[in-house]
């Protein structure tokens, strides 16, 4: 009986293979298709390729602007965890840790704020950043999206669980506010920071409407629109044009890399130093 | 957030071919200007200067316009953005709403032309463009609204009957009887039989791209949703000719011969490949070009047949998909050389124009030794010649976007069964009513 | 709106501080600021401004009149918008109920000890949310195919029948949501997962010493401690499940015959292919409308009695 609910080792491992299985196909197969020669990326869309070549990846690094569509994309994911992990941390810090006037309603609206699609707040968008001259700049679309309504629910969250004794104790010992925050809240909450920069990264990383208005130029786009530039080629040529599908499938491989590397640092740097149970208190 | 489109696969193939037309080896002089009409007085190249503005929605016209017209006008600087048709929509609306960096010139799909003229912000071109109005082959090729000419459509995405004559031949199907749509539904049937179902060489694809399928049977047949001005076509015979369409389009579901999906996706070259599906009803620049490309072991075998009649008496024409046309904004800062943009692929840039959209509109570009080539893929057959003997009739588009979401379905419900072709058609000029009721 | 939406924020127990006079009235204000400064032009004035272009009537490139209640009206009228609401209501319930208990399941068995490979297994769930929506929508294509499809030569293949993934009414809403439940459960779960370090592993231990059984351990140990997250998690997925638009938009274009036609299209529709930024902005403040007053329920549901 106790054996059914927590299923022994060998149950979880089948569990975690098949839903891996199911997870992975797409992905394999999108991974296996930029090895493929261009013309049977199409053509021969079977799991076990007849012929494997580098050659998609030789044109798309060194003839189409899949690497500067990488940079640009890069320069907007870093940019926005540099600023927007700080902000959201401390203002989640604030609704979480503090009482003041007006906090719970305050935090209602920001809440409410998500339920408005993004597509209306298009225009609005374009016109505060117009206004502030940020078009065709990564800052059009890095600063809105460091101001991110859900890592901050999600760390407040976090911060809203540490017991308040810590702080009242530190406190009593002379440290500010803000080493309260720095130096208490946040090594307390890494899981909690990881799991909302990667949030953050992710988003940045696929940020679709906010670039497409905000760039003007093809030099600036970041990958999520540069892989639609070249479908938008796909669509010309119905899919097979060899200068097309070669990009795709090699920009679409290459932009899954650095959001694994974003998760196994995460995995590194903020979950694993807590499972020695540092957060008892 | 991250997405595409379908809108894209639709608005790109039916617009526009491939990267190269194979086959084609384009020589001899430009032609075109020597039997244009007089031109309308425009500066010398070399007196344009400044700089030019164009969204674009094509990469293969981004890069004729590079390689001709910016060669063409040394002093001026081109500054292309390709965004891709889709993507070119959203970016254009926040542009004409804010009335912000707009360009000087924008490239528009043809279907949705009336929503954006409709906007007031694009500079008629009377004057420019009227000389030119005769030579076109269509009164569809020019682009109008309330009375003034904007542009002219390029690669009109008109269609055609795309077979693989050989393999069809070799089971028992001679494409010579494909003359009227009954011999050719027959000849389908009869194909499906023999293979148990396997072999088609139709399509009867779904949703969008679905609907304007369905809309190039209907305006092959001279059929029209709206009048010129945008309001309900309610003729008798109009909505006879629309019933028997929707007759058409369930008769053709229920009957199992045509192969249903997206457009043209990879299964379906697959199953081309394998032998199964031998044909498409396709627009010229896609069929003319995505089959070289996909089936390059059946070059010699294809043939195109120009679309089937509706009857032993009816006239010999097609539909089309639209095609796209650039439109200069009326803020245009480079108004010179906006205008010598939009001749030049009248005059000098036609066979550029002709490379990249396959065929055009403008009976000049008959002339052009492209039109003179057999294509060895087609067996020799000159396709550009032949699909420039079938007219397309005038057709309106008003509302596209509203036209795909609220007749798309009663397109799709008709095919599933859901209503019967009487039933689609009170259903269409309801919606038809209702669509022309919401505009302001 | 301010007043109803207030109520999610209190998901869980306010921490009682006794000692308010250690801190200056100020601080918290201190802390709120530097989000604030971006939030404010970025992300209140956008959304009020969306808000406010409900109210109007905004001829692109031309005037900007004021209509009242005029969009609102026409909106709540537009049977189209009926189904798109209804359709999105639907999926949201079918969405939510497999998604979450998935990611939890998924969570809590990375989270079992001994596991060799958990990182690795980590890795694998969070890939397709990395994926390009292109590429997903090019692999779902060649899974969902009637004729030539992956999934349907498996079903003809162990006997069964050939399903029309995406050509049937009926089945297209529920292809839509299993391509979104792949797309995002590894992620949902990775956030979950992070949540589960938290719990001291000494709680398990103790439980386990007192002769807590595996479920037992997980009602009284892991499903309040992770609330917090839970909350999260639910809140987030929800509100991406009202906005869905992007997997049907490139799927089924929200067909066939309308049903998979979703909220945020329609608003979509309106705004951008219709050019008619009034009747979007109308239907976009409707939605959030709803949105919120789900919110709130599911909330209020969710914090139940253990409250306290």
């Amino acid at each position: 009986m106790r054996r059914l609910v927590a299923p022994d080792l060998v149950l979880v491992y089948a569990f975690l293979v098949l839903m891996g299985v199911v997870t992975l196909i797409p992905f394999y197969w999108l991974a296996i298709s930029s090895f493929k020669p261009a013309s049977d990326i199409v053509s021969d869309p079977s799991l076990i390729p007849a012929r494997l070549t580098l050659e998609n990846y030789v044109y798309a690094l060194t003839e189409t602007p899949v690497p500067r569509f990488l940079l640009n994309t890069a320069v907007i994911a870093v940019g926005t965890l540099l600023i927007g992990l700080p902000v959201t941390s401390m203002a989640a810090f604030a609704f979480a840790r503090y009482h003041f006037r007006g906090r719970d309603v305050l935090f209602g609206l920001l809440l409410a704020s998500l339920a408005i699609p993004d597509y209306v707040t298009l225009i609005p968008s374009f016109v505060v950043a117009r206004l502030l001259g940020l078009v065709n700049t990564p800052f059009a679309v890095i600063i809105p999206l460091a101001a991110a309504v859900l890592p901050l629910f999600l760390l407040r969250q976090y911060l809203k669980q540490l017991p308040e004794e810590l702080f009242d104790a530190a406190r009593i010992d002379g440290a500010g506010e803000f080493r309260l925050y720095w130096q208490i809240a946040l090594p307390l909450i890494r899981p909690g920071l990881g799991a909302a920069g990667l949030l953050m990264f992710l988003t940045a990383w696929n940020a679709y409407l906010l670039p497409l208005v905000m760039v003007r130029t093809r030099d600036n786009l970041p990958i999520s629109l540069g892989l639609q530039y070249f479908y938008s080629s796909v669509a010309a040529a119905s899919g097979t044009d060899r200068s097309v599908w070669g990009p795709i499938t090699v920009g679409a491989t290459l932009s899954v890399v650095p959001l694994i590397v974003c998760l196994i640092l995460m995995q590194r740097q903020f979950i694993a130093g807590l499972t020695s149970g540092a957060v008892k208190q | 957030m991250d997405q595409i489109s379908r809108r894209s696969f639709l608005v790109a193939s039916a617009a526009l071919g491939g990267a190269a037309l194979a086959g084609c080896n384009p020589a001899g002089p430009t032609t075109g200007g020597a039997s244009a009409p007089a031109p309308a007085p425009t500066k010398a190249p070399a007196d344009i200067t400044g700089e030019l503005t164009i969204w674009n929605g094509s990469s293969q016209m981004t890069n004729a316009i590079k390689q001709t017209f910016q060669a063409a006008y040394p002093n001026l600087k081109v500054n292309l953005v390709d965004f891709g048709g889709n993507d070119l929509q959203e970016k254009l609306l926040v542009a004409l709403a804010t009335q912000t960096d707009l360009p000087d010139i924008t490239w528009v799909i043809a279907r949705r032309a009336a929503i954006y003229l409709r906007t007031n912000q694009f500079l008629e071109m009377d004057d420019l463009l009227k000389p030119y109005e005769s030579r076109f082959d269509s009164p569809s090729a020019i682009v109008r609204h309330r009375g003034r000419i904007y542009s002219y459509v390029q690669g009109p995405g008109n269609v055609a009957l795309w077979v693989n004559a050989e393999q069809l031949r070799q089971n028992g199907i001679d494409i010579a009887t494909f003359t009227t749509w009954d011999a050719t539904i027959e000849a389908a049937k009869k194909l499906a039989r023999d293979s148990g179902g396997q072999k088609t060489f139709l399509i009867q694809p779904l949703r969008a791209i679905g609907f304007n399928t369905f809309n190039t049977f209907f305006h092959s047949r001279s059929g029209n949703w709206w009048t010129e001005d945008g309001q309900p076509y309610k003729d008798g015979r109009n909505l006879q000719t629309l019933q028997e369409v929707f007759q058409f389009w369930i008769d053709l579901k229920r009957a199992g011969i045509a192969y249903e999906n997206d457009w043209v996706p990879p299964t379906f070259w697959q199953a081309a490949r394998e032998g199964k599906n031998l044909g498409y009803q396709m627009n010229f620049a896609v069929g003319a070009n995505n089959t070289v490309q996909n089936l390059p072991e059946q070059s010699g075998q294809w043939r195109m047949v120009t679309w089937p009649k509706w009857g032993p008496n009816a006239p010999n024409q097609t539909g089309a998909f639209g095609g796209v046309f650039y439109a200069v904004l009326k803020n245009a800062k480079n108004l010179d050389a906006a205008r010598a943009f939009m001749t030049f692929w009248l005059e000098k840039g036609m066979e550029e124009q002709i490379k990249v959209w396959g065929i055009s509109n403008y009976k000049p570009a008959t002339e052009l030794p492209i039109y003179q080539e057999g294509r060895p893929f087609f067996g020799g057959q000159k396709v550009q010649l032949d699909m420039s003997r079938v007219p397309y009739p005038p057709f309106n588009y008003w509302d596209w976007d509203k036209m795909e979401s609220e007749i798309g379905p009663i397109v799709e419900q008709a095919a599933a069964g859901q209503v019967t072709a009487a039933q689609a058609v009170d259903l269409s000029v309801k919606a038809l009513e209702k669509i022309a009721s919401e505009r302001r | 709106m301010a007043r109803v939406a207030a109520s999610p924020i209190a998901l869980v127990p306010p921490v009682r501080t006794r000692k308010r006079t250690l801190y200056s009235a100020w601080t918290p204000y201190l802390f709120l600021v530097p989000f604030f400064v971006i939030f404010i032009p970025f992300g209140a004035a956008t959304v009020l401004g969306a808000v406010a272009i409900g109210f109007v009537y905004w001829e692109i490139g031309g005037d900007i009149e004021f209509v009242g209640l005029q969009n609102f009206t026409f909106v709540l009228r537009d049977s189209v918008f009926q189904i798109a609401l209804w359709n999105t209501l639907r999926m949201f319930l079918g969405y939510i109920v497999i998604l979450v208990p998935l990611a939890m399941v998924i969570a809590v068995a990375l989270n079992r000890p001994n596991l060799a490979c958990r990182r690795t297994f980590q890795v694998v769930y969070f890939l397709p949310i990395t994926m390009s929506l292109i590429v997903v929508a090019m692999v779902f294509d060649l899974l969902y195919d009637e004729r030539a499809g992956v999934l349907n030569a498996f079903l003809t293949w162990i006997g069964g029948p050939r399903i029309r993934w995406l050509e049937d009414p009926s089945v297209a809403p529920w292809s839509i949501i299993a391509l979104r439940v792949w797309r995002v459960v590894g992620y949902y779960a990775v956030i979950l997962y992070a949540g589960l370090q938290s719990i001291p592993s000494e709680l398990y231990e103790a439980a386990a010493i007192d002769g807590a059984n595996g479920l037992q351990r997980f009602r009284h140990i892991t499903l309040p401690l992770l609330r917090p997250v839970t909350l999260f998690v639910i809140v987030a997925a929800s509100i991406a499940a009202w906005e869905l638009f992007a997997e049907p938009y490139v799927l089924t274009e929200g067909g066939p015959a309308r049903s998979t036609l979703t909220a945020v299209m329609y608003i979509y529709r309106q705004a951008f292919l219709s050019f008619d930024l009034g009747r979007g902005a109308a239907a976009a403040a409707i939605l959030a409308v709803a949105i919120i007053a789900v919110t709130i329920l599911q909330v209020r549901f969710l914090r139940g009695d253990h409250d306290a």
